[in-house]
């Protein structure tokens, strides 16, 4: 069977809450397996058979939960000091980057150890991810990123609101950013002409996106949000970009002395390294052009198995080895970290080929592709949405 | 949670850069790429070595890195252990003198673990855990101590303690981990309370069988150095409740005819503690002398409000009914979520999070908290009807 994609009509949200968290279904709700009415929502599937897909993802989780131990913990353990040695070794060898290639090898390491950090250790353990360990140094509760990002409020735009609204416009406000056109579903408008260039930017400085996305910029043009709550976001996000900014272009290059400079733009050149990177991996995961957006229209009735589903139409993975798969925090297996965001990541690899054959055994479609092709297909897209 | 050492002085600015170096990363994460037990949130310890001492217990000896401060006799230390990956904590008595007394000790700190059936914790520390393994410290902790109590449990005057004041111990099973801590302190004349001495000791200690007895050769060593301490072994023999437990006023007047005169501590199965109290609280104990308790499990009082409703995990979008009798973590946890969580007996303050909505009471004392946004120790409340917490 051949899954039918719609996209829902209409340019506004049904509801102006955009703020809303919390999914209408609730995530933990049942649906009733006797029910054989076609299913609700865009994948096409009854709701027989999304009940069934739901089930064998539950028993799925279920099973990897069950088994996790020690391996886990040492593997977790393991790449936090890896890229805690990475990074030391790192900032250690820019203090010789008078010497180009001290400059160079320094630079890598940084950044090599900022994507680490942002990518398989923080984002992961902010999902909860590693919380089975009861490890108050890498928990949830306590993590805070090497970003500017506060952890507080990635929590809230990233596992709060993108994960449950996944792809549903003016739900999930990763849909764009609420900077890019991102589907016809969204009105055009002459400036959007200027997005491949505005997107290179965000790539760029995408720390300072991601930091200011809970501040909803955009939302406060338009006067939908709270502009007392954005400005204690904003001012929290000044204190951790403050920390960041302190550290990264100020400390580490005075306590270089003369060789302020080549510290000053080793450091520059890792967190832009390191944010072309994750905007390049972050994008590939839901905007290629095979996949869809979703309209509030196409989720009103989904219950939990209907969110399942939705994970898998609106992620894509990227195919590649071990060490791609260590480097976009396994996020290249997007589609498997949308369905269990709190499963950890090591994990992933070992489950994607029986996500893999669930998907085509009920008919869903499972986007995978190398990392050129897939970047390829969003630069493609973004420039087809940039005209009318 | 103990909070992280600042230094004073000449280190201070010193730390200050060290903290805009190493932010966002926790306290002690670089340093431990060269030391193992830097500090972290908690201090950090290794297994030096692992001595059987009965069949089922073993004295466990940790070398503590930075950050343990010394403890004084009687105390207890929480400790961490990782087992399948998840971390586990659980309270001992300290059995070592406090730092510094010998050479061959120094730095070292003991603890000595019965094992508990089905006790993952107890199991691991006795048979599994090998020297160069390294665990998480919390504390030390505890006012199960020889110091004047500024608040006896008992005894309503308590009157001002004398030098080499009367002293008598009422311990069972592993119950005399912290009285063995006192005893060698005692002994080697550490400074622990200044009117304390082993001129006028009783111990009484019960223990299943010989076999099963704690330290039994060490305490008699002591009696034979010290023509005032007295240590009465009592064999409870297999099978429960064993009715010597059952301490009555006739039994202890054939064990320590003068106990009535003599400050007292107590530790050991609840059955035996809760025996030692009610003589204590009762009219066969005329005398005003106090009493010491440890506990390692909260008592529970009587007529807690028992609401069933339903408990809502805020962050986690998760709702389960609840009896208004199991703990919040409990129930959590059950619900699948993790929540950090530390002693598990509403000492260490891990457990802690904001109340949104609803009525929790406090286990250990019935002590009601129903105010939006209170930070409450989840170890060791219940739910009272609806609750709405952020976990």
């Amino acid at each position: 069977m051949v899954a039918v994609m719609r996209t829902g009509p209409g340019d506004e949200p049904e509801s102006t809450d955009n703020t809303s968290d919390t999914h209408p279904a609730g995530p933990l709700r049942v649906v009733d397996p006797a029910e054989r009415t076609p299913g609700p929502g865009p994948s096409g599937l009854t709701a027989e058979e999304m009940a069934d897909f739901g089930a064998e993802m539950d028993r799925l989780r279920q099973e990897i939960l069950d088994s996790l131990g020690e391996d886990d913990a040492a593997y977790i353990r393991r790449v936090i000091d890896t890229q805690r040695r990475l990074e030391a070794a790192g900032r250690l060898a820019l203090f010789a980057g008078i010497l180009p290639p001290a400059w160079v090898a320094g630079t890598v390491m940084l950044a090599t150890a900022k994507i680490l950090e942002n990518m398989e250790i923080g984002h992961n353990v902010m999902h909860g991810q590693w919380d089975w360990m009861r490890d108050p140094e890498i928990h949830s509760t306590t993590w805070e990123w090497d970003n500017t990002c506060p952890s507080s409020q990635w929590k809230h735009t990233h596992n709060q609101t993108h994960h449950v609204w996944t792809n549903v416009l003016y739900k999930d406000r990763d849909v764009g950013y609420g900077l890019l056109r991102i589907t016809r579903d969204q009105r055009w408008h002459p400036v959007y002409l200027a997005q491949p260039i505005y997107a290179a930017v965000l790539g760029m400085l995408f720390q300072w996106g991601v930091a200011l996305h809970d501040v909803e910029v955009d939302q406060l043009l338009n006067g939908r949000a709270d502009a007392a709550v954005s400005r204690e976001r904003l001012r929290e996000v000044g204190r951790k970009a403050g920390r960041q900014v302190l550290k990264d272009y100020v400390a580490f290059p005075l306590l270089a002395g003369p060789f302020f400079l080549p510290v000053l733009a080793g450091n520059m050149a890792a967190n832009l390294a390191r944010n072309v990177w994750s905007f390049t991996v972050i994008f590939c995961g839901h905007f290629p052009g095979k996949v869809p957006t979703f309209t509030a229209t196409d989720v009103v009735e989904e219950d939990r198995d209907g969110w399942y589903v939705r994970q898998v139409l609106g992620s894509a993975n990227i195919s590649g080895g071990p060490l791609m798969d260590l480097m976009t925090g396994n996020l290249s297996y997007q589609i498997e970290h949308h369905l269990f965001p709190d499963l950890p990541s090591n994990r992933y690899a070992e489950i994607a080929p029986r996500v893999r054959e669930s998907c085509e055994r009920h008919g869903l479609p499972y986007v995978t592709g190398s990392l050129p092709r897939q970047f390829g297909s969003v630069i493609a897209r973004l420039f087809k949405m940039a005209l009318p | 949670m103990a909070p992280t050492a600042v230094p004073t002085g000449p280190f201070r600015p010193l730390a200050r850069l060290a903290a805009v170096l190493s932010w966002p990363a926790p306290s002690g994460a670089y340093r431990r790429l060269v030391d193992p037990l830097a500090r972290g949130v908690d201090v950090r310890a290794e297994v030096v070595s692992v001595t059987p001492e009965t069949t089922r217990a073993a004295t466990v000896t940790l070398r503590p890195g930075a950050g343990w401060q010394p403890h004084r006799p009687g105390q207890w230390v929480s400790v961490g252990v990782d087992i399948d990956g998840v971390r586990h904590h659980r309270c001992y008595s300290i059995t070592s003198l406090p730092d510094g007394r010998r050479p061959a000790d120094r730095g070292l700190l003991t603890i000595t673990v019965q094992q508990v059936p089905d006790g993952i914790v107890s199991n691991h520390l006795v048979q599994r855990i090998r020297p160069g393994d390294v665990v998480h410290l919390d504390g030390p902790e505890g006012d199960f101590t020889l110091d004047p109590d500024p608040a006896p449990t008992t005894g309503a005057d308590h009157p001002p303690t004398a030098p080499g004041r009367p002293l008598l111990f009422i311990t069972g099973g592993s119950g005399i981990t912290p009285v063995i801590g006192m005893l060698r302190a005692l002994d080697a004349g550490a400074d622990t309370a200044p009117d304390a001495t082993l001129d006028d000791v009783v111990v009484v200690h019960h223990a299943p069988t010989d076999r099963e007895s704690l330290f039994t050769d060490e305490l008699d060593a002591l009696a034979r150095r010290h023509r005032g301490l007295r240590v009465v072994h009592v064999r409870t023999g297999a099978g429960a409740p064993p009715p010597e437990m059952e301490l009555n006023a006739g039994r202890l007047d054939d064990l320590c005819p003068d106990w009535r005169d003599r400050e007292a501590w107590t530790c050991g199965p609840r059955p035996m503690v809760e025996a030692v109290e009610s003589l204590w609280s009762g009219p066969d104990h005329p005398t005003t002398r106090a009493l010491h308790v440890e506990r390692f499990t909260p008592s529970i009082p009587d007529g807690l409000p028992e609401v069933e409703g339903t408990l809502t995990f805020r962050a986690a979008g998760v709702s389960v009914p609840s009896d208004g009798t199991r703990t919040v973590l409990d129930a959590a946890e059950d619900a699948g979520l993790s929540p950090l969580a530390g002693c598990r007996m509403g000492v260490c303050r891990r457990c802690v999070v904001p109340l949104h909505s609803g009525t929790v009471v406090d286990r250990r004392d019935g002590r009601i908290e129903c105010e939006p946004g209170a930070h409450v120790q989840i170890c060791v409340t219940a739910a009272v009807g609806d609750v709405e917490i952020e976990i």
